[in-house]
């Protein structure tokens, strides 16, 4: 009986490892690709430096995005919160206040933003879904109301080199970037507030019965992905030199999928930093790679959602069987 | 029991409602005040939030009864508030900013009111939907821009230019389209080999830029010059030349404030073009006194206008179109 | 210094005095009182609704009470929340709720107040060190760092007990502990119970299995209506005594009377080979009552999945009456010949917790309650009340969602669900799993009375007394295949466990 079952479960088990790796192969995979088709450019310091430069920003609100998924919810108004904090630091530095101040008022703004969506669905039980996409369009709404439509620019060059200057010849958003990743992922790996997001992402109930402070705990996820999200805004409008109520909107559906792709790296299928930062790498190296073969925009978008469903419905095998 | 009163409220409350409409358009009748329905879809954009602006105040000035139907780009909320505004009676309705394709519903509600409707920048072609559109002229836009570009590299024979259009705005879709046309006759290569997409609108700055630094990661210098059908996307295909050390030129359109500042530091960004709002309206406000006056309609329901290219001569004498 | 209790200086672990509470005007608790001693293990019984989760929820602090005292070691206390409760260390345990399936066995442990912290620091170490320490006193061999979502039921529960001793609990409350459990792993569970009464720990262990709580447990508490009827020794009782105290009325027989089956086959089954299932063959005949017992995994649930038509096989034939099923079955072709299923898992398989009664119950009925794609509110109307009326579903009306039913009412509903369709064969995996002793009685007698009416009832059981009380005929089966098959009315516990574990008769 065992002798004919060994090889069979040989077999899954390097079935199961693919399966799990799915999501780590795919950007291997990606990575390989692209270098195959462009040796000479793809993976040369500059274009190396290009794609981290242009991930930075949404590997930061994925961050935050993904703080908020290892409770179980999700924020559909962390894009939103880092354009009305952009343009919040930009209207502060137009009307004369010193750069300390407009980015102290911005992060603020983003905490602010954070923290009514976790009063809302900590302590209000509204669903996240409804309450986020509620706080995203008034969010909006205030990022228009404080651009005056128009776009703003005219930025401090102190705070523009925020988002333009290079540290070691590597743009300096990329270490902003770096050292946030780095802070989350220990908040959430040392910290008795990250374990209680994971227990109750977990399981509500248990947590809860086992005496943890859930409603505090959610409130506290989504106040900082508020704040994260408005580091990102901030350092969007100085990477730009110019702040629209718009730009950046792209960085939610973007950091939704880059946490997903990351939820399929693990064995627990729950959101977690490193996996996001891979999900971010898949983003942003097929937009780079796809841009540097020269197709076309369209045809990048199919594609990047149909990299999106394999990697997810890969995973999604893995957790079938059993 | 307590829904049927909520029902019995709702309907009392439509009843109100479309007495006191009847009775609103019964008073118009006998007062003739003229009645204007205004609408735009571009209020969230500068140029739009100056035209809603500046309508109503020229309203005001005229006497008019006007009614202003902002769209937020969403044709789902604008196309059926203007046709009940239509519904309530008009004597002209003022399109501003919004291509007819989107508005079918609004422009067969209106003819069958048999109401005119006069446009300005509201498709780039002749159509039996406006009584009137002025807009500019998309080809003298491409003409010296190209022209520009041309002056400045010395000739475009064997030059690499690199054309960022936007596809479902149909001004820019328009001139791209010339613009690849005018570099081609003139013997410049495309870069990319075809016009170069930007999918958001919202986004096009970081599109441009992610655009541009890509190519030239993967073509060191393959860049002469790039031609982009709007500012705000120019701005970010300007940013990712400067940031990769290239001399390349940038041409945008619109004439925005951040745009002079860039010309007028003299970059990359090289020139722009503005559009003669103010110039286009008071043609339009004209054509709707005269309809007002004794009923008589334009001659032509499309014309274009001669725009003016902004370089670092003349930066300095331009009123920026956010800050009309 | 209560003198109630003269007879032992040591004060009781815990004492609830007249609790009283109301929900919407409706007595949950009236003057309930329960008494544990330290050391030991204390069964608290009830039929469904009969009050036990209003009480552990009052002791647990989750509810306030109305009036009434709880005392610990003797002094009154009060629970704001669950977090104070488990600081006077009284802890629940939930059989659903027991571990967090994605994060790994020492965290589950160490669960919130518990966790080692310094300035918000997790102290990773001390962590394992001590949620070793808990599974070391539980005799478990359990990876600290595997996620608990992978250990099987028993580790799981182990796990939860681990970190009810982590919180130092000396009041311990489990609810069906051994729900999802084998026989063994049961033998495991009692003997971690034993030892943890004999370290001191007081535990009230809330069960429907009676078997087991005149197995292991040294007194019962009996509540009826929000009401404490008795407590007594263990060793004083017997079940019939305890069931008559539940139901308020002499227990009377649980089981109906056997039917006498006709021989005219409704089902053949010849050769059925599946994932588990080898070469299964074997007739059901009309009005017969059937059982089909197992250890877990023998398969017999496969089976019964196979017949409804929710699993492919890959050999064989299944054939009602005269009519063979195609061999790519699926639940509506095997509805239309006339087999339903009344699944296991009640919550997730057989109904809608947050849909009505009356939408449950149409759901599976869409083709004959309407007509060219419209549903007709009439008929479904009819087929509820009378599915209501038939099978006694004690609720406000057709329209209460099925969630705020009792366990027995819900089972009630799936069948009402399924008897609308009228089935020549009802297949039932688990058909009085969780639910009380009275409504046990009622299913027992609902399915004689289906038989009787000439459906054929194919019912698995892990329950060797269910199985020979409810059955005419009973098939055991091991490792897939069929492995004896014995009149019910000449069946015994050994004999079927001899079948279960696979030795040839």
């Amino acid at each position: 009986m065992t002798t004919t079952n060994a090889p069979a479960r040989a077999g899954q088990a390097i079935g199961r490892m693919l399966l799990q790796g799915g999501t780590v192969v795919a950007l291997l995979l990606l990575i390989i690709f692209f270098f195959a088709m462009r040796p000479d450019i793809f993976l040369t310091f500059v274009n190396v430096k290009n794609i981290l430069y242009q991930v930075s920003i949404l590997a930061i609100i994925a961050g935050a995005q993904t703080v908020v998924m290892v409770v179980g919810d999700f924020d559909l108004s962390v894009g939103a919160t880092s354009s009305l904090a952009g343009a919040v630091a930009g209207a502060q530095m137009i009307g004369g206040a010193p750069i300390w101040q407009a980015i102290s008022v911005a992060l603020l703004v983003g905490l602010i933003v954070g923290l009514v969506n976790g009063v809302l669905i900590a302590y209000l039980n509204l669903t996240a879904f409804v309450a986020t996409l509620a706080t995203m369009t008034s969010v909006v709404g205030f990022a228009f109301l404080v651009t005056e439509g128009t776009t703003l620019f005219n930025f401090p060059a102190e705070f523009n080199e925020l988002g333009q200057g290079k540290f070691l010849n590597i743009p300096i958003p990329v270490y902003f970037a770096l050292v946030i990743s780095v802070i989350i992922w220990a908040v959430l790996k040392f910290t008795t507030i990250g374990r209680s997001w994971h227990a109750i992402g977990g399981n509500v109930e248990v947590s809860r019965l086992s005496g943890v402070n859930v409603r505090r705990a959610r409130l506290l996820a989504f106040t900082v992905a508020g704040l994260v999200s408005a580091i990102g805004g901030i350092l969007l409008a100085a990477r730009l030199g110019s702040a629209s109520a718009v730009q950046g909107s792209d960085n939610m559906m973007f950091s939704v999928a880059a946490v997903f792709l990351g939820m399929t790296v693990i064995k627990s299928g729950m959101a977690n930093l490193g996996g996001t930062m891979i999900g971010v790498g898949i983003i942003g190296v097929m937009s780079n790679g796809l841009n540097i073969l020269g197709v076309n925009a369209y045809i990048q978008q199919v594609v990047t959602g149909i990299i999106i469903i394999l990697a997810v419905t890969l995973s999604g095998l893995k957790t079938r069987e059993r | 029991m307590r829904n049927k009163f909520k029902l019995l409220v709702a309907a009392a409350a439509v009843v109100a409602l479309s007495l006191t409409g009847c009775a609103a358009s019964g008073g118009g009748e006998a007062d003739k005040p003229f009645k204007v329905i205004a609408f735009t879809s571009g209020n969230q954009t500068p140029v739009g939030a100056w035209w809603v602006k500046a309508v109503t105040a020229k309203a005001k000035e005229l006497g008019w009864d006007l009614t202003m139907i902002q769209g937020d780009f969403d044709f789902q909320k604008m196309n059926p508030a203007v046709e009940s505004a239509i519904g309530q009676g008009a004597d002209v309705i003022l399109d501003g900013y919004t291509d007819y394709a989107s508005i079918g519903s609004i422009v067969s509600a209106a003819k069958d009111a048999g109401i005119p409707i006069f446009a300005m920048d509201s498709g780039t072609e002749p159509t039996d939907a406006f009584v009137s559109n002025v807009t500019t002229d998309q080809q003298g836009i491409v003409d010296s821009t190209v022209e520009a570009l041309s002056t400045e590299l010395g000739g475009l024979k064997g030059k690499n230019v690199m054309i960022i259009g936007h596809d479902p705005h149909p001004g820019i879709r328009m001139r791209a389209g010339l613009a690849e046309e005018a570099f081609k006759a003139a013997g410049a290569n495309i870069a990319g080999g075809e016009i170069q997409k930007v999918q958001s609108p919202a986004t096009g700055r970081t599109e441009a830029l992610a655009l541009v630094a890509d190519y030239l990661a993967a073509n060191p210098n393959g860049l002469d010059a790039v031609w982009v059908g709007w500012d705000d996307a120019a701005l970010g295909a300007s940013k990712a030349l400067a940031e990769a050390g290239s001399s390349a030129k940038v041409t945008g359109v619109d004439a925005t404030s951040e745009a002079i500042a860039e010309i007028t530091a003299g970059g990359n960004f090289l020139a722009t073009i503005e559009q003669p709002w103010p110039a286009i309206l008071d043609t339009v406000i004209g054509y709707i006194v005269t309809y007002q006056k004794d009923g008589t309609l334009p001659s032509t329901n499309f014309e274009t206008v001669g725009t003016t290219l902004v370089n670092k001569v003349n930066a300095a004498k331009i009123t920026p179109s956010d800050k009309l | 210094m209560s003198a109630t209790n003269a007879s032992t200086e040591v004060p009781m672990a815990l004492e609830a005095r007249d609790i009283f509470k109301h929900f919407d005007g409706v007595h949950a608790l009236s003057g309930v009182k329960l008494s544990v001693k330290t050391g030991e293990i204390h069964a608290l019984l009830g039929e469904n609704g009969a009050g036990k989760s209003t009480l552990v929820k009052v002791i647990t602090g989750i509810y306030t009470p109305d009036s009434g005292e709880i005392l610990r070691n003797g002094e009154s206390v009060e629970f704001a929340n669950v977090r104070v409760a488990n600081r006077a260390g009284i802890v629940a345990l939930y059989q659903e709720l027991s571990i967090i399936p994605s994060i790994s066995v020492a965290e589950n442990i160490m669960l919130g107040e518990q966790t080692p912290s310094k300035g918000g620091i997790v102290q990773w170490a001390e962590l394992r060190k001590r949620a070793q320490e808990q599974l070391d006193r539980l005799n478990q061999k359990i990876p600290l760092n595997r996620l608990a979502g992978e250990l099987s039921p028993v580790q799981q529960t182990m796990v939860a007990f681990a970190r009810a001793l982590a919180t130092d609990a000396r009041v311990l409350i489990l609810d069906e502990p051994t729900a999802s459990l084998t026989d063994t792993e049961i033998k495991d569970l009692f003997a971690v119970l034993r030892k943890l009464r004999d370290q001191g720990v007081a535990i009230i262990y809330v069960s429907h299995r009676l078997e087991e709580v005149f197995e292991l447990c040294d007194r019962l508490t009996i509540m009826r209506n929000g009401e404490t009827i008795i407590t007594k020794d263990v060793q004083e009782s017997n079940i019939e005594e305890v069931i008559s105290n539940m139901v308020g009325r002499a227990a009377g027989q649980l089981y109906p009377e056997r039917g006498t089956a006709t021989t005219e086959v409704a089902l053949t089954v010849e050769g059925l080979n599946g994932r588990r299932v080898k070469n299964v063959s074997f007739t059901a005949h009309k009005g017969e009552v059937l059982g089909i017992g197992g250890l877990a995994g023998s398969g017999r649930s496969e089976l019964l999945r196979i017949l409804a038509g929710a699993q492919k096989h890959s050999t064989g034939t299944v054939t009602v009456g005269e009519e063979a099923l195609p061999s790519s079955p699926s639940v509506g072709k095997a509805l239309d010949a006339g087999i339903a299923l009344v699944p296991e898992e009640r919550r997730s398989q057989g109904v809608i917790l947050s849909a009505s009664i009356q939408d449950n119950i149409a759901l599976a009925n869409i083709p004959s309650v309407s007509s060219l794609g419209i549903v007709s509110g009439v008929k479904i109307s009819t087929i509820t009340k009378r599915g209501m009326l038939d099978l006694q579903i004690k609720a406000r009306g057709p329209h209460q969602n099925v969630g705020e039913l009792s366990g027995g009412n819900q089972q009630k509903v799936v069948l009402a669900k399924m008897l609308a369709r009228k089935p020549k064969v009802l297949l039932m995996d688990e058909p009085t799993r969780g639910i009380d002793v009275g409504t046990k009685a009622e299913i027992y007698r609902l399915i004689r009375e289906l038989a009787a009416g000439g459906t054929t009832v194919i019912a698995v059981s892990s329950e060797l007394p269910e199985l020979i009380g409810m059955s005419d005929r009973i098939i055991i089966m091991h490792e897939g295949q069929i492995s004896g098959e014995v009149e019910a009315a000449v069946a015994d516990d050994e004999l079927l466990l001899t079948y279960c574990y696979g030795k040839a008769n």
